[in-house]
């Protein structure tokens, strides 16, 4: 599925990265060649485009964290600020707009952004941003309570097709990562995506959620899987798939299959990138690359990720720009068919 | 909403230029009440036609997400009705006028507020600076005293204020404040 | 058992520190005249998140709540100005008091009886909360719903001295809280094409733009009238003799009672302390038996009174922390707060952070034995802050409003939207509508609807399941009764053949 998006979108991604190119060359002859030595020269604002707290806002504090202790900010400092608002596309609209051709301006981007621009119908989207890299992912789980009759995803996606309202689904904001996993599930499955979104009820956060499944509310919750291992753990709830494209465990102490593993083509994880401003040169582009590569390469990155739980999911340059198109091709079409878009 | 929430003179209540000599404590006059009765049906009336226009673009049901705004709108047409109502009744028993009540103070303090909000987001003059003439500003709008016997304090509290919030802030808290002009 | 662990929890270092500078904050914002518990929790949001660490955080806002309850009072005796509508009824002979040279006494009736209120119902807390989360566990969004609807009826039936006025407030707060995207479907509402407005105004700005804009605008269209400093009577005496045998023996009843009448009215969604206070002044008045002294400076009504305020605290945290649900203004704020740590209230918090909760409850505890110590000895400082001019303090407000608001959103399209709440609120103000149903609209309204939806999706828009829920049937009904709260002082005046009892009604920010 992943690859195929993938090689659709590759072409249209090198036409885009070589119009940057040459439009780079035209505009700020000065700095060009891949060269690029002295990066960064003043302070680097990093962006999140969220409330303080939030998943992008800590990974633009553990970039800013890294880039200082590791020594890589070429004597100068990193600076974050929040920019709150509409799944990011307020943030992603002041890179675009304010910060063109400033390779002092990064901003950390995910998943739910590419949900956002979709949902919110924002002008905006990450193809006007020049794409640098993936850094971390998580994972989602599907998960029933222990005395549901439901023991794998089989079952579960059996009954939806036949029923599709016999189900209801549990998770994060309408046009999330969890919603759309519901709609990617039912319609890999061959059940009525649209019907089965439909039964899908938001909850604002994973406290709600657990007490809509556990008060028997909803029947199925979908969420980030740190947030329900506790749950599942203490054997109050049963996971019953893994979104990652293998099966990990989900906090039963033995791993729990993938969707995938379960018989149905379909990987989703809640990934978060950075990506600069557009009409970066490519002298720019290069210094910004070499320095997150070198942020990925170093070992207090490492131990971010470790602390954080983060899979390490490092994606860079014109991987991580084809990467971004295909997401955003196929999170605009399954929300479009489930009614979102 | 953008009308209910303009600082617009005009639906100024226009207490401030008629104060009867007998005052009386009250502080709702008696055409005052009727203005705002009427601007809050005018702008209960716009969200409505709005909410309903919504409701008819992608359907009512009593799941669906149109229902509530027309609820909460046609709430809000049924109360202002009902306070323009009492307010005409009061009018006719209407007996004192309103304290003196002077609206050019807030006025401009409230120019001075968003002057301030725009030169901190949108110029290079940065936190400390922009602060500190905003806090001399305002501390000058809301005393009666002379400016000679207050300068000194009001400088204090301005430099000191926004110096002492700028660093705590970046320094030790981590959340970022236009530095602006200044080499701090 | 849990108490326990939360007392290993507060005693740590760090977490004493919380508690210390919470109850210093709330002494001195509950001192201050234009700046309550509510505006100050809000400003101190972005500050809180940095630090990265939700128990010592809500530990040090509960701290501020119960400060602001101590601090009210000192103004309210000192200056006859309360400092929060939740000391109104303590300046009443509180002020007497002081002008009789009694300022002493009546600071440590109120003192000590907020402490003796303070202990009693956070142990009624301790006792009622576990209980109440297990049982919560099995509310559904039907049962929620009710709630709300509970919630609801009880603060419109309690608006205050014109329902009219009151329902406008409330649906105003209504209208501020359906401004953005429908949480349910992502289709956005009176957003009008302002990108900032898809998640709504968030309550931060709103309680900036209510209380601190509103408060400092209103101010500054009446600064004739006002002195630009004020003189706080000074308490006179030395010494730690604070209350005479006599004083002891009149408090401790009314403490008791006021306790009594504090903790479950903070439970009900009616705003918080005022109600309860007014209450126990009343019921003090007529148990008297000097009633030559009511008006003159009787220390029953300072003492309970003041009991009612902070027993009302730990009621109001009893649904906040089990249900998600808050009933004052304050407690909105830290719903919010709640919110900006990923923590939803409810009960699943005691199951997922019970560290964090029964350190909460144990620092209530705590928070008190600070409070007295901060208050009773060194009431001369707090004073001294009485007599900071007014220009400056309600500069320092706006500047602190502008910034909690930057700072949070990053954004000053969010900062423009505060001062415009402010212009609203400045004519609330000046046309008398009261605030804090606003700020219960804003919070309500959309769990309400939120809950109400969730049900008919659940149920494949079955309304049946509204009545076949016993729990959801008895909670509608208990709605239904509680349309008659605000007359029941006047129906028990009637069985008594008494008239001049007054309606129920709250106040502003508590």
């Amino acid at each position: 599925m992943l690859k195929r998006s993938l090689a659709v979108a590759l072409p249209a991604v090198l036409l885009l990265a070589t119009g940057c190119a040459n439009q780079s060359v035209g505009d700020s002859p000065a700095p060009s060649g891949a060269g690029a030595v002295a990066y960064p020269t003043k302070t680097l604002q990093i962006m999140a485009p969220a409330g303080a707290g939030g998943g992008w806002d800590t990974t633009a504090r553990s970039m800013q964290k890294v880039l200082q202790d590791a020594g890589l900010l070429n004597g100068q400092s990193a600076e974050v600020r929040n920019v709150t608002g509409a799944a990011g596309t307020i943030g992603l609209a002041e890179l675009v707009t304010s910060h063109q051709k400033d390779p002092h301006q990064l901003m950390v981007t995910g998943l739910v952004m590419v949900g956002g621009v979709v949902t919110n119908k924002s002008p905006v989207d990450l193809s006007k941003t020049t794409p640098i890299a993936t850094l971390t992912a998580e994972s989602e789980v599907i998960v029933v309570r222990s005395d549901s009759k439901y023991t794998t995803l089989k079952q579960l996606v059996d009954d939806v097709k036949a029923n599709p309202t016999a189900v209801k689904w549990g998770g994060g904001s309408a046009g999330g990562t969890d919603q759309i996993l519901v709609g990617l599930l039912a319609k890999t499955a061959g059940a009525d995506a649209k019907t089965v979104a439909k039964q899908y009820v938001a909850y604002s956060g994973g406290g709600e959620t657990k007490a809509a499944l556990l008060s028997g509310d909803v029947s199925v919750a979908v969420s980030g899987t740190s947030e329900f291992a506790d749950l599942v753990q203490s054997g109050k709830l049963r996971a019953l798939a893994v979104s990652s494209p293998k099966g990990e465990d989900a906090g039963a102490g033995t791993p729990a299959p993938s969707i995938k593993e379960s018989g149905y083509d379909l990987d989703l994880l809640n990934w978060r990138g950075v990506v600069a401003p557009p009409g970066l040169s490519a002298g720019d582009r290069a210094a910004v690359l070499k320095l997150v590569d070198d942020l990925h390469k170093s070992a207090q990155w490492k131990q971010e990720l470790t602390a954080k739980k983060w899979q390490d999911f490092y994606k860079t340059g014109d991987e991580a720009a084809a990467f971004y198109q295909a997401e955003s091709t196929r999170i605009k079409t399954v929300l479009t068919e489930i009614g979102l878009g | 909403m953008t009308a209910a929430m303009s600082p617009d003179p005009e639906v100024t209540p226009p207490e401030a230029s008629t104060v009867a000599p007998e005052v009386a404590p009250s502080t709702s006059g008696a055409t005052g009440p009727l203005a705002v009765g009427g601007l809050l049906l005018a702008v209960g009336a716009v969200l409505l036609w709005r909410a309903v226009a919504a409701g008819v673009d992608s359907g009512i049901t009593l799941g669906g997400p149109t229902l509530a705004p027309i609820v909460v709108t046609g709430l809000w047409v049924a109360v202002a009705l009902w306070y323009l109502l009492e307010a005409v009744r009061k009018r006719a028993v209407a007996t004192g006028q309103p304290a003196a009540v002077a609206w050019r103070t807030p006025v401009l303090l409230l120019a001075a507020l968003i002057g301030y909000a725009i030169v901190l987001k949108y110029t290079v003059v940065g936190y400390v600076l922009s602060t500190a003439v905003f806090v001399l500003i305002s501390a000058r709008l809301l005393s009666t005293r002379p400016v000679r016997a207050v300068i000194v304090r009001d400088l204090v509290t301005a430099v000191g204020l926004s110096l002492g919030i700028y660093l705590v802030f970046t320094r030790l808290l981590g959340i970022v404040l236009p530095a602006g002009v200044l080499p701090l | 058992m849990d108490l326990l662990s939360g007392f290993e929890t507060v005693l740590s270092p760090q977490n004493l520190l919380y508690a210390a500078i919470g109850v210093t904050i709330g002494t001195l914002v509950g001192v201050l005249p234009g700046i309550g518990p509510a505006l100050t929790i809000a400003l101190l949001l972005p500050v809180a998140l940095r630090l990265d660490d939700p128990t010592g955080t809500l530990i040090m806002f509960a701290g501020i709540y119960a400060g602001a309850m101590y601090g009210g009072s000192t103004t309210s005796i000192l200056l006859n100005t309360p400092g929060e509508s939740a000391s109104v009824a303590t300046s009443i002979e509180g002020y007497q008091m002081a002008r009789r040279g009694r300022a002493r006494s009546a600071l440590a009736t109120a003192a000590i009886g907020s402490f003796v209120a303070g202990t009693v119902s956070t142990v009624l807390l301790a006792f009622v909360a576990a209980p109440m989360a297990s049982l919560a566990v099995t509310f559904r969004a039907s049962d929620y719903f009710a709630l709300a609807v509970l919630a609801m009826v009880t603060v419109t039936a309690m608006v205050g001295a014109s329902l009219v006025r009151g329902l406008m407030s409330l649906t105003f707060g209504l209208f501020l809280g359906l401004i953005g995207i429908d949480s349910l479907t992502g289709q956005a509402r009176f957003t009008f094409g302002v990108p900032e407005l898809l998640d709504g105004v968030d309550i931060v700005t709103i309680i900036v733009g209510l209380f601190a804009i509103g408060e400092t605008l209103y101010l500054a269209s009446r600064l004739k009238t006002l002195p630009e400093t004020v003189a706080p009577l000074e308490p006179a005496g030395k010494g730690f003799a604070w209350l005479s045998r006599e004083d002891w023996s009149r408090s401790w009843r009314p403490w008791l009672r006021g306790t009594a009448l504090g903790f479950p009215f903070g439970a009900l969604p009616s705003g918080g302390a005022e109600i309860p206070t007014f209450m126990s002044y009343t019921l003090e008045k007529r148990r008297s038996k000097r009633p030559e002294e009511w008006g003159n400076g009787a220390i029953e009504g300072v003492a309970g009174p003041e009991a009612a305020n902070n027993a009302s605290f730990s009621g109001v945290l009893v649904p906040l922390l089990t249900l998600g649900i808050p009933t004052s203004a304050t407690a909105a704020v830290m719903l919010a707060a709640f919110g900006y740590f990923d923590l939803s209230p409810g009960p699943q918090l005691f199951e997922k952070s019970p560290t964090l909760v029964w350190g909460l409850i144990a620092s209530l505890f705590i928070g008190n034995v600070m409070l007295l110590a901060l208050n009773l000895p060194m009431i001369r400082i707090w004073v001294k802050v009485l007599q900071i001019p007014r220009p400056l303090l309600y500069t320092g407000i706006l500047v602190f409003a502008t910034l909690g608001v930057y700072a949070v959103s990053g954004s000053v399209v969010d900062v423009l939207i505060a001062f415009a709440i402010g212009v609203v609120a400045v004519f609330m103000r000046h046309f008398e509508f009261p605030i804090a149903p606003v700020i219960l609209g804003v919070i309500l309204g959309p769990m309400m609807e939120i809950q109400f939806r969730r049900t008919l999706l659940l149920s494949d828009n079955d309304l049946t399941v509204f009545v076949r829920r016993p729990l959801t049937l008895v909670l509608l009904l208990l709605a239904v009764a509680a349309l008659g709260l605000p007359h029941l002082p006047r129906l028990v005046a009637r069985v008594r053949g008494r008239g001049d009892a007054r309606r129920l009604a709250f106040g502003d920010e508590d």
